[in-house]
């Protein structure tokens, strides 16, 4: 499935500007994924002085994690269905992530049940590593 | 401050510190035009969760007076949909040490809970 890498994230997610955080799907595999983001200072969510909203280090994961589940779903020939974040646990903020550079977020996902999916990731920039924590995503479950 | 955090403040009605309950109680209206319903989602626009956290902070900065920045979520819960033109209760208790403030936080939709947080947030 890697070798449609790297593909934009406007193809997975139902999210437009200025919501879509997350700019590409770079890798897949069934455990996790690694998306890129490169968000812009015209973007609401940025300062004056180019700093994104810590907020957003939570919304970067949520996308990758939605990301994830639409690229699996494509895979197999099938449409992606809906997904809504429903948890948050232990997200911690390290530092503040800005426009100069692109970040990169790392998903694991770390426990399926039902539609519930509990993944963990870590938000990174210039081999810094600005946050990491837990999500709690829910997934429409599609009769095949 | 960035230009989703000015559309939040913006979106308050009303904002009063209940002295017997301590606790900061804001109301906000998200009409048809606020921001962050651009894009969340096209044919279907809700209040991301994001822009949930991000009242919270801004509710709290703004009774602080002081600019807040989020340091941890301890947990936060997602239950129900805010959509254009809702009016959202926020619920928030504050405690401080030194630069830290610990933030127990909910929002009501007509009563019903959308959300709730337990957060860390600091100077």
């Amino acid at each position: 499935m890697q070798d449609k890498l790297p593909i934009d994230a406007s193809l997975l997610l139902p999210h437009k500007a200025p919501m879509l955080l997350i700019d590409k799907l770079l890798k897949w595999d069934e455990g996790g994924c690694v998306c890129s983001s490169n968000i812009t200072q015209d973007n609401p969510w940025v300062d004056k002085n180019g700093y994104i909203a810590d907020v957003c280090l939570l919304e970067f994961l949520a996308q990758t994690t939605a990301a994830h589940f639409a690229y699996r779903e494509l895979s197999s020939g099938n449409t992606p269905g809906k997904g809504y974040l429903v948890g948050v646990s232990e997200f911690n903020i390290f530092q503040r992530a800005n426009v100069s550079l692109p970040l990169t977020i790392n998903m694991i996902k770390k426990k399926s049940f039902d539609a519930i999916t509990i993944v963990h990731g870590t938000i990174i920039q210039n081999s810094k590593e600005l946050a990491e924590g837990g999500l709690r995503v829910w997934e429409e479950q599609l009769s095949s | 401050m960035t230009l989703m955090q000015k559309a939040i403040l913006n979106a308050i009605q009303s904002f009063d510190y209940d002295q017997l309950t301590h606790t900061l109680v804001s109301e906000f209206l998200f009409g048809e035009k606020f921001p962050g319903f651009t894009g969340h989602f096209p044919d279907f626009p809700i209040l991301p969760a994001i822009c949930q956290i991000e009242s919270v902070l801004v509710a709290c900065s703004k009774y602080l007076n002081k600019e807040l920045r989020i340091k941890r979520i301890k947990k936060a819960k997602f239950a129900s949909m805010v959509h254009p033109g809702d009016t959202v209760e926020v619920r928030i208790e504050i405690k401080n040490e030194d630069d830290l403030y610990g933030i127990k936080a909910a929002l009501f939709n007509s009563s019903v809970k959308v959300s709730s947080f337990t957060m860390i947030m600091e100077l």
